[in-house]
Order: C-alpha cells, then structure tokens, then sequence
C-alpha cells in the first residue's frame, strides 16, 4: 500500500501563501525543494507532521503560525493533500489569530471537508505522532544522534515504529490500577501514619527520577550540540601541532617512548599482581606459615590415602589377613579405625597444597615485592615526566592558538563529565544502603521505589495485587526487550544488504543496533556516511509497515564535503519511496546538480520565496521553462532552471 | 557456598566504611588501562592475602555482603586455591590451638575442615572463615588509605607490597 504527499497549501501564515503540487510530474524520482532562509521551511515541516495527527495547538503555539504585523489576517489555514492506494484526502488546520484557536477539517471520500481531524481508514491505526516523527526528519537533529554511543535514538525509533511502547503504557495501566487498589484500602491509625510516611518517601523518590531523566535529557543533548564543535577544534588542534615539523618530530620521539614505558609499566604491574597470588615466592610471614605448614604434613606421614584404600580392599575381602573370616563385627572394627585416617578426596586436597607450596618456593621462581614497588613508582614517575613533556610541546606549538586550546579542554571536560554521568552514575547497582538522596542511579531508584511500593501494598493489604502487577510488568518488560532484540537482529540485516547494494565505494556495515547504531570497526561514520546509512536504516523500518511510507528530509547533506554530498546525491537516486527533501542554495552544488545529471532530470525541483521585486525579476526572466504559482506575498516556480539558478539575496534568520 | 564483596557494615557509628567495589572502582581496568585489577575474584584476593598474612579477621556477622560473584575459583585463581586452603588449615590449626606434632588431632581437623564436594573445598563454616580473612585484609586496606579510594594503581600496589612482604 502506498502512501504519498501529493502537496499543500498555506494562507494567512507567517510563511508566505504558498501553493505546492508535487504530482505534476507522475515519473519523479524525488523532490528538492528549495526554500530561502526565513521562507518558513520550519513552519512547513512542522505543519506537514501536526496534519497528520491531532495535535493539540496551545495558544502560545497559534501565536507562532500568525503572519507578522504587515500582513497579519485574522484568519489562516494550512491544508495537506495525501494519497493512500490512489485515493486522495485531505487535512486542514484552521487558525484563528484572533480567539488564539484552532480546528482541524479533513476530507476523506467525496463529500467535502467535515469538522474534525479523520484520516482513511487504511491508515488510521497505523499512523500517529511517533510513527510521523520517523518519517519527517532532520538529519543534523533525529540522524546523528542514532550513532552516538551516549544516545538511544536509534532505540528510540525501533520502539516507535513497532510500537513496543504499548507495552509500556499496559505496565503503566497496570502500575495505576495497583495504585489505585492501594488507595481503596486507606487504613486508620498509626497504619495510616506509616502508609503517609512511605507515601511521601515514594512521592520524594518519584520526584528524583524525573529530576534525573530531565538531566540525562540535557545531558544527552549537550553532548550532541557540542559535537561537531569538538571533533572540529580536536582536528584543527591536530593540524596545527602537526604543521611544525621539528616539533611534530620530538612530540613522536616522547610518544613513542612514552608507549614503551606505558607498556613496561603495565608488564611489570601485571607481573607483580601475579607473584602477589604466588604465595611462597616471595619472602613473607605467609611463605614462612604455607611452607611450615607443608613440612609439618610431611613430618606426620600426611597424606596417606594408601591406608584407607589399605582398609577399603580389607573390608572387600572374605577373610582377614590374619586368616579368620571378616563377619560384621570385625567389620565394624576396622570401619571404626578407617574413620582415624583420612578419605582419599581429603588426601588429593592435601597433596595438591604441598605440590603448590613446593612449586612456589622452588629458588629460582623468588621475586621481590619491594623491588618491584620500587620499579612500579620509576616507571609511574617517568611516565608522568614524558607525559608532561608531551603536554609542554603541544603548549609551544599551540601558543597562538591559546583560545581554542582552552575552548577545546573545556569542551573535553564537560563533555567527559557528562559521558561519565550517564555510562556510570545512573547505572550504578541498588545498595541497600542508598536513598533518594544519597543517589542518582535509575537503577537504584527504581528499585528503592520497588521496595516503598512493596511496603505499601503490606500497610494497605494490597500484597496479592502487587505481587500479580509485578509478575506481569516482569513478563512483559521481558517481552519488550525480546521483541526489540529479535527486531534490531533484522533490521540490521536488513540494512547490510541494502548498503551492500547500495554503496558503490567502501561500503561500512553496521555490526548492530542496541541504544545506537554501531558500524564496523569504526566509532563514528563520516557526516556523509551516518546520513546515508541514517536514511537506510530509517527506510527498513518504515518497509516493515505494510504501508510504504515517503520520507521527509531536512538538511540532507548538511556537514557534508562535496564527495559526501555527491554520494548522498547517487544514494537518493536508488531510493525505491517517495524522498522528498528541503534544501537552500548553497546545499545544490554536488548534490542537486548531481542528482539531476544522474537522473536525467526525472525529479521534482522546485523553488518557492517570499516575493521580491529581485526575484520576481529572476521567475519572470524564466517563466517559459518553469510552471509558476503566485499568491501576494509568495511564489512556487516548479522547474529545474530556475530552482538551479536561484540565489538567495542574503544570509536570514530561519524561522 | 561462594566468594562475596563486603557492601557495608551493619552498624557502622562513624559512617566511614567503604563498599569494597567502591574502594577499588578508581584502580580496575575498566578506569585505569594500566591496572592489572579486573575480577571481583582479584579484589578478594588481595584483601584475603593481606588478611592472611596479617593474621588479622573480622566478624563476619557484623558486615552486609553483596550477593555473590562466583561459587568457585575463577580459572586464573585455580592455581593458587591449595595455597589459600592450605593457609586456611594452617590458621584454624592456631586458633583451634592444635598440637601440630599430634598427628590424630591434625588429621581430624583436616577432616572437619576439607570438603571435596565443594568447588572451594570447604565446609560452609570456614568459608564464612574465610570471608571473615579477606574482611581483615580490606579493613587493613581502608585504614591504610584513610577509608578513601585509591585513585592510581602505582601507589595502592606501593603500598600492598609493603604491607604483604614485611
């Protein structure tokens, strides 16, 4: 089943009136749309998404969507035409700048537009808020952060699509019908005061891990934004270091003797932890005691498994040695005086322990411990010394570049701190000991809240109901990650063969898709490469839907060099579902260009502004090779050689 | 029966006793590269050593344990269990104040002591002994580094190797 933006349309907003058909022409491979800065491309993408779920507008947000003051009209609307298996719909939202208000209207069949927000049957279990944010992405904003290994976007998207969260709303449904049961069953007395008292702890605890998930949310976003401006200094700085040659000899000479000693250090500790376990190789009070111990064995015959086997072999015979038959009473006799020696497994325990101690005091395996520490302490110190010197050289070949050194440091230290929090501080194991204060571990919040919950459901008699929420919240977070293992498997199979397929050069597979994506051998990809394997990885997704979904991109090729651009370009073009993507000019050289030259020009390319006696001009000068829609304020010009020789007048603010 | 790390301690007045895995995060592998500190079974080993060697336990019903790491030696540790449980038979010796020349009374205490059906090779009572060595040897630790966590690995094995080879 198929389902395709066919166009929309907006009036009295603050991005200009624009009218947008993306079906003139039926054989488009994709659509480039190219919009200005400060044209509202924002504003489109955004209303794109809220058309197709119900969206709950706030005043602040209608607020948003008005036109500035010049051309401000009570009245606005957006309007989005779909396509689902060749039947067209439409949604609409309507504005009202006045009352800050809004409404949704839909047409669906051929009666006209209703009062509400519908979409066609075909799709409306299907399509919602999670699913739409999948479709319509920013590379730069939902793509990057799926091959961050402090990130969980591509996790995320996983859970959206195939709807694991259900399950987490049944755990939710199920958490809040035990709650509810808790307060059915108020107790009076001091059990009300102790059921108050854990109420306020779960309520305190409760607090805490929203505080937490809030500062893994910042957190987690601080390390995206600071991103490229880190791994940009981080190269810069190298390249400067490296372009003294002196310096950059002497810094390789210290590295390479700083890695000799690194590894002699790290041999020598190794080695010293080692002849710590060997007990009886070095001189100690516990070689005095194993070694004493063992003499003393020896001295007393021990072990001697030889005489109980002496004795088992006794009891097997019919008569004594003595020659007199064994009957149960001499039998018992013997049995006793086995009972004195030692069992053959004690024997083997022994013997194994004097082998040991034999093994370990032998002369030529001694070592010494306070040789060692004082080997350990020279090789930590000159460490340290060749370290320092290192830091001194970078200090001299960074001197005029002090600032961003320092930018550069800072940036490293925050963004370490962060990574820290969320590897360690909030995966911290439960310890009896810890309380909502004393923690900032999920982990052990949630088990801290586990136990108060527990508490309550004794003090209000509610034990058999928790016990049952618990044991099915169990099963079905099981289920949850099951399910979400099992689909990660496929999905990245699925995603190798198509970057088999579809990588021309160098193709990076991804080993597998747990919180992030993780490729090959590498830690991160190139911007080029994470945006290609992104829109991949996205498109196997969405193919899992029996619905074949378009995708919407924003800034495709943002970051990107200009190889990286022209292979995004060639990628686009074997795409087999509606790709329709927003660009500014200066995204066109290598990519658009490209893809026109590889398509033959088999794609939608248009070009839409807010009017200006300049470009008005430029249209007019082109309007026998371009299909153009005109509104007051704004202008759609539907052809390639105007969208290539478009130019924006300056640098704006997008909005 | 099996190998445990002491979280805290049950009654602990001056709030300064360290969890174990606390004391050594700053010097394991997975923070310092160079630090040959690995397993939970390496820090057991360290503290029992050192408490063996010092001779010194503690109560072992004074203190709250993690749940278990192991219920054998780990293979790099199989080398050295007859030595541990040598030593081990050596101190019950002392404290049962044994005769070591009265054969009779050694073998018995071999007997009451070894266990061949446990992977540790010991009854559950001196395996809580046991516990009660490494115990010994980790508060010997904590005092040694002023119930803080040693952060660089040189300096915690300075001063092990004093400790374990005067």
């Amino acid at each position: 089943m198929k389902f395709n933006l066919l166009g929309w349309k907006c009036e009295g907003l603050r991005c200009p009136d624009f009218n947008f058909e993306l079906n003139k022409n039926s054989n488009a491979l994709a659509t480039f749309i190219q919009m200005p800065n400060g044209t509202g491309k924002t504003t489109t993408l955004r209303l794109l998404k809220r058309s197709l779920y119900n969206h709950e507008f706030k005043s602040t947000e209608v607020e948003m969507y008005k036109a500035k003051k010049n051309e401000f009209k009570k009245k606005g609307f957006f309007q989005a035409k779909f396509e689902v298996e060749g039947k067209i719909f439409y949604t609409k939202i309507n504005f009202d700048f006045e009352k800050q208000d809004y409404s949704y209207s839909s047409s669906i069949s051929d009666e006209g537009f209703k009062n509400n927000f519908r979409l066609p049957p075909e799709i409306e279990n299907i399509v919602d808020k999670e699913l739409i944010d999948l479709v319509f992405v920013d590379l730069e904003k939902d793509v990057k952060p799926m091959f961050r290994s402090y990130q969980t976007g591509a996790q995320e998207a996983i859970r959206k699509f195939c709807k694991i969260n259900i399950l987490k709303n049944v755990i939710k449904d199920f958490e809040n019908f035990k709650n509810k049961k808790r307060k059915e069953n108020i107790k009076s007395g001091s059990t009300k005061n102790q059921i108050n008292t854990e109420e306020t702890r779960e309520n305190k605890i409760i607090n805490k891990i929203a505080e937490v998930e809030k500062k893994v949310k910042e957190y987690k976003k601080y390390l995206h934004e600071t991103q490229d401006k880190y791994d940009q200094g981080k190269k810069r700085l190298k390249e400067i270091i490296d372009s003294d040659t002196q310096l950059k000899k002497k810094r390789k000479e210290l590295e390479k003797r700083r890695d000799e000693t690194k590894s002699k250090y790290e041999n020598l500790l190794i080695k010293n932890f080692e002849t710590i376990k060997n007990i009886g190789s070095y001189d100690s009070t516990l070689k005095k005691e194993i070694v004493d111990f063992a003499d003393n064995l020896d001295y007393l015959g021990l072990p001697e498994e030889e005489v109980t086997i002496f004795f088992d072999k006794i009891l097997k015979r019919k008569n004594c040695i003595c020659g007199e038959e064994l009957n149960d009473d001499k039998k018992k006799v013997i049995k006793n005086e086995m009972k004195s020696f030692i069992s053959i497994s004690e024997a083997r325990i022994i013997a194994a322990i004097k082998a040991a101690v034999s093994e370990n005091t032998k002369e030529k395996e001694k070592s010494d411990l306070s040789e060692n520490s004082s080997r350990i302490q020279d090789y930590s110190q000159e460490l340290d010394a060749l370290e320092q010197d290192i830091e001194l050289i970078k200090d001299r070949a960074l001197k005029d570049d002090i600032e961003l050194s320092k930018e550069n440091d800072f940036l490293q230290k925050e963004r370490s701190k962060r990574k820290k929090y969320l590897d360690e501080v909030i995966t911290q194991p439960w310890k009896a000991k810890d309380t909502e204060a004393s923690t900032e571990s999920l982990i052990s919040l949630k088990e801290q809240k586990r136990i108060v919950e527990k508490k309550l459901a004794d003090l209000s008699g509610t034990k058999d109901i928790e016990e049952k929420v618990s044991i099915i919240s169990e099963i079905l977070e099981t289920a949850m990650d099951n399910a979400e293992n099992e689909i990660s498997k496929e999905i990245t199979k699925e995603c190798n063969k198509k970057i088999d397929k579809m990588f021309t050069k160098n193709p990076v597979f991804i080993t597998s898709i747990k919180n992030y994506i993780v490729l090959d051998d590498q830690e991160e990809g190139s911007t080029g490469q994470e945006a290609r394997i992104g829109i991949i990885f996205l498109l196997t997704i969405l193919e899992r839907s029996k619905i074949k979904f378009p995708l919407i991109v924003d800034t495709p090729v943002k970051g990107m060099d200009s190889a990286g651009t022209r292979r995004t370009a060639r990628f686009i073009s074997k795409l087999q579902s509606q790709f329709l993507c927003f660009i500014i000019d200066k995204d066109k050289p290598a990519f658009t260009d490209k893809f026109y030259e590889i398509t033959d020009g088999k794609s939608n390319f248009i070009t839409a502004f807010r009017r200006s006696e300049e470009f008005d001009k430029l249209a007019e000068s082109e309007s026998s090779n371009n299909n153009i829609t005109t509104s007051y304020n704004g202008k759609v010009v539907d052809g390639y050689p105007f969208f290539e020789k478009f130019t924006e007048e300056d640098e704006g603010e997008d909005n | 029966m099996s190998f445990r790390l002491v979280d805290r301690k049950k009654i602990d007045a001056d709030g300064k006793f360290l969890s174990c895995k606390d004391f050594f995060k700053n010097i394991r592998v997975d923070v310092d590269n160079s630090s040959p500190i690995k397993y939970d079974m390496d820090i057991f080993m360290l503290c029992l050593i050192l408490g063996l060697n010092q001779g010194k336990k503690e109560d072992y019903e004074k203190y709250k344990f993690l749940t278990s790491f192991s219920p054998k030696y780990i293979d790099t540790y199989t080398k050295i269990k007859p030595l541990i449980t040598g030593l081990l038979l050596s101190k019950i010796m002392k404290l049962k104040n044994i005769d070591k020349n009265e054969k009779d009374k050694v073998k018995k205490n071999l007997q009451e002591v070894l266990d061949d059906n446990d992977p540790i090779n010991l009854k559950p009572k001196y395996i809580d002994l046991m516990h009660e060595y490494y115990l010994g040897g980790y508060c010997i630790l904590l005092k040694q580094f002023n119930n803080k966590a040693p952060n660089e690995v040189s300096i915690f094995f300075d001063k092990y190797n004093k400790l374990v080879s005067n």
